[in-house]
């Protein structure tokens, strides 16, 4: 299965890109969650997930799909 | 959808327009406008020169979508319009934009700062404090 990963503001200059098409082997969010946070560069920055442009409970686990975008949005900073 | 990003800084020729534009609608009596500008703050010595918004515009315009129809039934509006920058915003430029028409004054008070606080709570956009000496910090809104 392939997902493809968006990254919001400080999430960009530490992932190095906007956005990545890979490969998972994770069915569900909770799942993705962990193995995301295993990069010590990303675990110490709060961030919540939106699959394919929805906000989901970061406690919940949400089924992943092949081809579904997930968003990975830090506190926001308008205005 | 409305269209809310606008790239560049708002002009105040902009803002000038969108006020004209609500002549024509007679049973307004009270317009409020909030207008964000980008600020120099120093930090540890370095004062910001400009900021970079950037935004993931499709939840964006859902989420500004449901804040708007969500003012309407909280306040009793004639109408109402958003606009936010992306892109590169020098300070002193106008980066927010929130106008607020109503027959009086008591409702577009109410409702502008509301509407001010829901888009920088639900609004998935991001601003990169760039300083004169080109390192940057990413804002985070107090």
């Amino acid at each position: 299965m392939e997902i493809t990963l968006k990254y919001f503001g400080q999430l960009v200059d530490v992932m190095g890109t906007h956005e990545e098409t890979r490969p998972v082997d994770c069915s569900t969010t909770l799942a993705l969650l962990e193995q995301l946070k295993k990069n010590n560069a990303i675990s110490h920055i709060p961030f919540q997930l939106a699959i394919n442009q929805k906000l989901i409970d970061q406690d919940e686990a949400v089924s992943l799909h092949d081809g579904d975008v997930i968003a990975l949005l830090p506190p926001y900073a308008g205005g | 959808m409305k269209q809310v990003f606008i790239q560049g800084p708002i002009s105040s020729e902009f803002i000038g327009g969108s006020i004209a534009k609500h002549q024509s609608k007679t049973s307004i009596g009270a317009h409020n406008i909030f207008l964000g500008q980008v600020r120099a703050d120093d930090v540890d010595g370095k004062k910001v020169a400009a900021i970079e918004y950037t935004c993931y515009e499709e939840l964006a315009n859902t989420k500004l979508h449901e804040i708007r129809e969500a003012a309407f039934e909280k306040f009793d509006l004639i109408c109402m319009h958003i606009y936010h920058s992306l892109g590169t915003i020098k300070t002193g430029e106008i980066c927010f934009f929130v106008f607020v028409s109503a027959t009086r004054r008591k409702e577009v008070y109410a409702a502008t700062e509301w509407l001010v606080n829901q888009v920088k709570e639900h609004t998935p956009i991001y601003g990169k404090e760039i300083f004169e000496d080109e390192t940057h910090q990413w804002k985070v809104n107090s």
